[in-house]
Parts: structure tokens; sequence; C-alpha cells
């Protein structure tokens, strides 16, 4: 998708250069003009490029920037940015409404050319205070807007600099040699030049439109613990767990191991486990207990400021237990399943306990239970798909769904589930068939129901696992199934 | 008779692509796709099913059509209770060694298509032809309505009291031919 991005950004700067700028500046920076020296003209080349590059990054990761504090659009709407501005351009229909404005000439008579230079550079990467020659910079800006990823302004905004200079640079330092002269020339008179540019960034914008359509914010994610599993988030930092060691906790002092196993961090405490005693403390490192409480068999902790919950797996049966921390009050059994029901790694946010259970028929559900006795609710899954591994912050709810085509993970509010965002999508693991069976008439295409290609991901991924969220960003255990061995790591998605 | 009327359908139908040639590689806009399995000779396409083709088990729920398999509705091989295993029967187990969760296996026309598109199914007749070695019952996925799952016309095919095929699935029985 970026590199899709990139070659639009790239060929829509290259646009610019048809623009009254674009050949003014050409013959600005000429040898023999207002650079009396080629080596003015050198210095000056090198100045446009420079501020070119500052005025483009400054535009499009600044729109990165505004959409990153923006509530997160649906994927299609970059996807529908990008359709659109890919069939203008492809179409070579005329950019209105159009920014009549030009860097200003008088700049080349008062300056130093490489100083002017680097203004007109710096005007002209901006974009948007010149003639725009392509609506691909249109488009190219609301996608970094939607996107709100500061990797993809930066991506856009290099390539489009790249795109907007290169030609300056090329051709200034010749154009008073033959194959500059043929150069200019050719774009003052060949208008099927522009027309081609333009088709060109209008297919690199359908391409990203089909990268976008198809991928994740997978290539957002940066790996927290490799290996890892088991992510626990709060304010105060994110703990895990590596399978068959220690666990850690990250804060913003460090990283620090901790003496004991199944962190939770939840509200100002970090909760974790000593064989049949979970010792609770404020979430801090070194970790220092200030309870500790019996909770036989446990496995899997969720804390918060009120409460502890614990899982004690089956057989015979899997159990979620609670015990209130404030005021302290008797442990009792908040729901157990008997095989092969499954119980999940339950998640809390204040009084709020969220776990997912599975069984084999029936839906898959995820229930949110009140501790406190208000009231709760039950996101019930379709018939086909499974849901697992929710995490809860702040009333905003993280979650798994997975079907026959792919895995995803998912962000939507605890009150309203039915329309998540889709933070990561990976293809399912399953292999399939051809869906058509030997010696038959096959004519068209196999009537696959999964919608889109099934690309996306890490290759290798055997299965989307536990999840945390934290104010700031969501935490998931990728499973990998490697020589026989299952192995993890977290990876942390911005949201 | 009917089943001479068929032949005679698959034959022509086969006789027809062969003529056509080139139309394989590219179907024209507009022409019915026709991507099926042993047995079924119209151009209904399968009900989507976790593994591929539209296999079934007595009761309608999905199994692999390569061996009969069970599968739940993500396509992993499941065992009698249900909880996904690999392909020597092991089960599945998460970092922990805990069993995988166990995803639901929902019927193919009774619950997923129904769910899916939004639509009342009915499995109402079928018909039966030897494949593989085996007899196998081909059935069709119906519903009150005259679009199919390929998004033109129904036909009323094994369908009663005025539904139209929305899907075929079938099921192998044990029975050698």
């Amino acid at each position: 998708m970026l590199i899709a991005l990139g070659i639009a950004a790239f060929f829509a700067g290259l646009a610019g250069t048809w623009s009254p700028c674009g050949f003014s500046v050409i013959e600005t920076l000429r040898p023999g003009g207002w650079s009396e020296r080629r080596r003015s003209t050198a210095a000056a080349v090198l100045t446009f490029g420079v501020g070119t590059l500052a005025g483009a990054l400054a535009t499009f990761v600044a729109l990165s920037a505004i959409g990153s504090a923006l509530p997160h659009p649906a994927n299609a709407v970059p996807v529908a940015i990008a359709l659109a501005g890919g069939a203008l351009d492809a179409l070579g229909v005329r950019v209105v409404p159009q920014i009549r404005h030009q860097v200003p000439e008088s700049s080349r008579r008062r300056m130093p050319v490489a100083l002017a230079a680097a203004l007109y550079g710096v005007l002209l990467g901006l974009a948007f205070t010149t003639f725009v020659l392509a609506f691909a910079v249109w488009a190219l800006a609301g996608i970094a807007l939607a996107l709100g990823s500061i990797k993809a302004g930066l991506v856009i905004g290099a390539a489009f600099a790249a795109g907007r200079a290169l030609p300056v640079i090329v051709t200034a330092p010749i154009v008073d040699l033959p194959l500059g002269r043929r150069i200019t020339e050719s774009m003052a008179e060949r208008p099927a030049l522009l027309r081609g540019v333009r088709l060109a960034d209008g297919l690199a914008l359908w391409a990203a439109a089909l990268a976008l359509a198809t991928s994740t914010a997978l290539a957002d994610a940066t790996t927290v613990a490799a290996p890892g599993e088991d992510p626990s988030a709060s304010a105060a930092g994110v703990a895990w767990q590596v399978p068959g060691g220690p666990a850690y906790l990250a804060t913003a002092a460090g990283d620090a191991e901790l003496p004991c196993v199944a962190p939770a961090l939840g509200g100002s405490l970090l909760a974790c486990r000593n064989g049949d005693t979970t010792a609770i403390g404020p979430a801090a490192a070194p970790f220092a207990p200030t309870t500790q409480l019996p909770t036989p068999g446990a496995d899997k902790l969720a804390v918060s400021d009120r409460w502890l919950v614990w899982r004690v797996p089956g057989p015979p049966e899997d159990t979620l237990m609670a015990i209130p921390l404030q005021p302290p009050g008797p442990a009792r059994v908040v729901v157990s399943a008997p095989p092969p029901s499954n119980i999940g790694r339950p998640a809390l946010d204040g009084s709020t306990l969220v776990y997912a259970l599975n069984h084999p028929r029936g839906p898959s559900r995820i229930v949110a239970y009140d501790l406190d006795g208000g009231p709760g609710g039950t996101i019930r899954g379709r018939p086909g798909e499974q849901l697992l591994n929710p995490s809860l912050n702040d009333g905003l709810l993280l979650y798994e769904r997975v079907d026959d085509c792919r895995q995803q993970l998912l962000l939507a509010p605890l009150a309203a589930p039915g329309r998540p965002r889709v933070l990561a999508r990976a293809p399912t693991q399953v292999r399939r068939d051809g869906g058509y069976g030997g010696n038959v008439i096959r004519i068209g295409r196999t009537p696959h129901h999964c919608v889109g290609p099934l690309a996306g991901g890490y290759p290798g991924v055997t299965s989307y696992w536990t999840t945390a969220l934290s104010p700031s960003a969501a935490y998931m255990t990728l499973m990998f199934a490697a020589g026989g061995q299952v192995q993890t790591s977290v990876l942390q998605f911005p949201t | 008779m009917d089943e001479s009327r068929r032949g005679f359908l698959r034959r022509a139908s086969e006789a027809l692509v062969a003529l056509a040639g080139l139309s394989l590689a590219a179907p024209e806009t507009g022409q019915a796709r026709y991507f099926t399995f042993c047995g079924h000779t119209f151009t209904t396409a399968s009900c989507p099913h976790p593994t591929g083709l539209p296999r079934v088990d007595v009761k309608g729920y999905p199994i692999r059509a390569a061996d009969g398999a069970p599968v739940d509705d993500l396509g992993r091989l499941v065992n009698a209770q249900g909880q996904p295993v690999d392909a020597s029967g092991n089960l599945l187990l998460d970092a922990d060694g805990r069993p995988l969760p166990p995803a639901p296996r929902s019927r193919l026309c009774a619950d997923i298509v129904q769910d899916r598109y939004g639509i009342r199914t009915y499995v109402d007749g079928s018909w039966h032809r030897c494949c593989g070695g085996h007899v196998r019952k081909l059935m069709d996925c119906c519903a009150y309505g005259n679009r199919r799952i390929n998004g033109d016309q129904a036909l009323t095919g094994y369908c009663f009291r005025g539904r139209k095929v929305f899907c075929v699935f079938y099921y192998d029985t044990a029975t050698r031919c």
C-alpha cells in the first residue's frame, strides 16, 4: 500500500512540472540566466531539492498528524478517495477548482538564486500554494488525512518531493544543451506526456485503493516482545508473559522482569501469580506487592482498582472467579462451563468483566458482566464465525473475529460493538479445496464466498491470540506454528 | 427418464463448451458461471462451505469433501466433541498447552446461508447420482425469491411450493455404486 501511494505521489509531483511554476523554475535555474554559472545552477538545484522536500514533508506529515488526532474513519474512506482520484486522473479530467497562484517572480531578482530556489522549492513542495496539475495531489492529501499514519505521510511527502524536484534538478542544468531543449520542447508541445503521467498516477492510486481495501494497520504494528504472550495494559504501561519464562513490565522508566507470572494490569494496579497465590500492588517497577490473595488453580488474571478475577482452567470445567478488593470481600464464582466449552482469558475495566465463551454448538459469544450487579450484555457471533480474546479500556472493546475467510482484530465501543474498526486482518490458515470436483465443466471463476483477496497479515501466522487495550494502544499476541512448536510474539497497534 | 434427460443436458452442455473453446478462458459478462461438482449439472453455484466443495453430513453440517472429515465453521478439522484437531486427530493447543477454543459448527443451508444472505432457507427435494463410486445425494438450498447465489435468475430445481434454488450442496452416502 505504501509503495503504491509512493508511486502515485511521485507521479503527482512529476505532473507539477507542467505547471507555470514548473516551467518557470527550470528557466530560472538554468545556467546563463539568473544562475550565471553552472556552479550556481548546481547550488540552486540542490537548495531547490531541499526546499521541495521540506515543503512536501510539512504538508503531508502535518495532514497525517492531524488525521491521527481525529477519529479514525472507516477504511472505505481512503479507498473511495483513491478510486475517485485515480479515475479522474486516468481519464484526464481537467483539474477544477484550480489554485491560480504562482511562486513570487520577484524573489529571483531580489535574492541570491540559491536562496530563491529554496523558497520556490518550499512553495512547490507544499503542493497547494500553486497550480495543481493532477487530482492525485488532492487525493493523496485526503488519504494522508484519513489514514492518520505518520509513516504514510513521510512516504507520500518524500515521493511527492522527488517527483516535483527531479525534473527540475535533471533538466535545469542542461536546458541550454540539445537534449535539454528537446526535453522542454516535448513537455511544452506534447500534451500526451502529461496525460501519460496522470494516467500513471491514476493507476498507482487504484493500486493503492486495492492495497488499502485488503490491507490492515499491520504496517503500523511494532513488536513489543518476542517471544511473548498474554499482554495486559493500562495507563501505567504494558506487561506480558514469556512462555515458560519470566514476565515483564514495560513502563516509561523501561522494562523490568517481574518476580511472578501471568501479569495483569488494570487501574493503578499490577497483579501476578506465584503458584496458587496472587500478588497485587502498584503498577510500577520494581514491583512491591501490597496484597497477597489465594487463587488456587488460577492460570490467567485480570485486575482493576476494585476487583481481581482469575480463570481456573478445566477439567473438570473452566471457571472464572472474582474477589472484591475495595472493600475486601469473599471470592465467588462468576461463571463455569464444562468441556468442550471454553472460557477465554478474562479482562477487567472497573467492575466490567469481559470474556469469550465458545462452544461447538451455539454461537460464539463475548460476555460483558458487571461484577457490581449492573447491566451486562452479550455479543453473539453469527453462524460461521468465532469471537475471541476481548479486552476493555474506558468503554472500548478490543476483540477478534475469525471465520473461514479471515481473522480480524477489531476495536469498537462496548455499547455499540456492531460497527467495529479493523485494526488488523490476516487470511484464514485453513487449506481450502478448489470448490469444484474432478471431471466437471468449469466456466468462469470459482464461486468463492470470501470477498476480496485473502492477502494481508504476516505469512505463517497461525492465529491471532490474546489482546490488551490501553488508553493509547492495542496489543495482540500472534501465535506462529514453527517446527511443530507454537511460538508467540506481542504486537502493538496505535489506536 | 429424468436422469436420461439430465444426462443429455450434461453432454449437450459439454459439447457446447467444447465448441465455444475460447469462452472457457474468457467468459462473457452475463454468461452463467458453472463451477461445480460431480452429479450437479446446472449452473447454480455451491453454497458457501468452510473448505470449498459443499459437502455435508447426513444432518447438514459441513465436512471436508476430500475425506468426509468433520470441520467447524472456520474449516478446521474437529473431533467428536467439536474441538479443533490436527490431521492426526490430536487437539490443537495454544502456547500454554490448552486446547484451542472450539468454534461453532453450523448447518450449511439451514444456518450459514440463512444468516449470511438474510433469507429463510429450506431443504426441499433432492436427487441421487453415482459419483466417485458412491451414491451422492444432490440437494438444493431453496428460498422464496427469484435471485440465486450467482446473482441472477433462480431456477426451480428440486424446490417445492414456489421456492427456487438459492445454492446447491451434497451428501455422499456410504452406498457403493
